[in-house]
């Protein structure tokens, strides 16, 4: 039994069923996934959906119950595609780093202008 | 590969305990059905799941079980079935 094995087990809390409004960064990572899973690319699809499935399968249990459905969908994403090659260790945390920075540089800009 | 099973075979699910990716819900595992249709022939996610893209297509079947055998509590009618889709390489013909 895996950590994402819960059909018919009891659960502490009651399922929330209420539809909620997608956030625009969800919408980016399902745009994302039908990017990197796209059948008709030259070579294959850069990964499947049971690759997704595997790499959500296999987090640690915390962050299984924890993280919501899309950041399950963006963790699993970013382990695929580093497993693949297509983006380094790292990579995404020195480009989120500079965008950080660029945001930063343009709050002083529009606060503080000479 | 031609699908093994005909509409109508009893099956009972394998209860292996699968290491990785598997489409077998856990719960299903062990219990006894009723092929409902062959759903046709499938890449198996089993190796999907980690890059094989090149395995033989597996028959996937719609497996018709009574609520009753599913949930030993199952407090709904009497009739109530459910149906999971399985792959052919996780049922083995029982007789009914």
């Amino acid at each position: 039994m895996r950590n994402h094995d819960v059909g018919g087990t009891e659960q502490d809390e009651p399922i929330p069923r209420e539809q909620h409004a997608f956030m625009p960064w969800e919408l980016r990572v399902d745009a994302l996934l039908w990017v990197l899973s796209d059948a008709t690319r030259p070579g294959g699809p850069q990964m499947t959906v049971d690759e997704l499935r595997r790499g959500i399968e296999d987090m640690p249990a915390g962050d299984y119950r924890d993280l919501s459905y899309f950041s399950k969908w963006l963790r699993s994403m970013i382990a695929i595609t580093t497993e693949r090659g297509l983006i380094s260790p790292g990579e995404l945390e020195r480009r989120a780093a500079a965008i950080a920075a660029e945001e930063a540089r343009e709050h002083e800009r529009e606060h503080h202008p000479e | 590969m031609m699908p093994r099973f005909a509409p109508g075979t009893h099956v009972r699910v394998t209860e292996a305990e699968a290491r990785g990716h598997v489409r077998t819900p856990y719960y299903i595992r062990g219990r006894h059905g009723v092929v409902e249709r062959v759903c046709g022939a499938f890449g198996n996610p089993e190796e999907l799941a980690y890059g094989r893209r090149d395995g033989t297509p597996v028959p996937l079947y719609r497996v018709r079980f009574a609520q009753s055998d599913v949930w030993p509590d199952y407090r709904g009618r009497p009739g109530d079935t459910l149906d999971v889709e399985i792959y052919e390489h996780w049922l083995e013909e029982v007789t009914p």
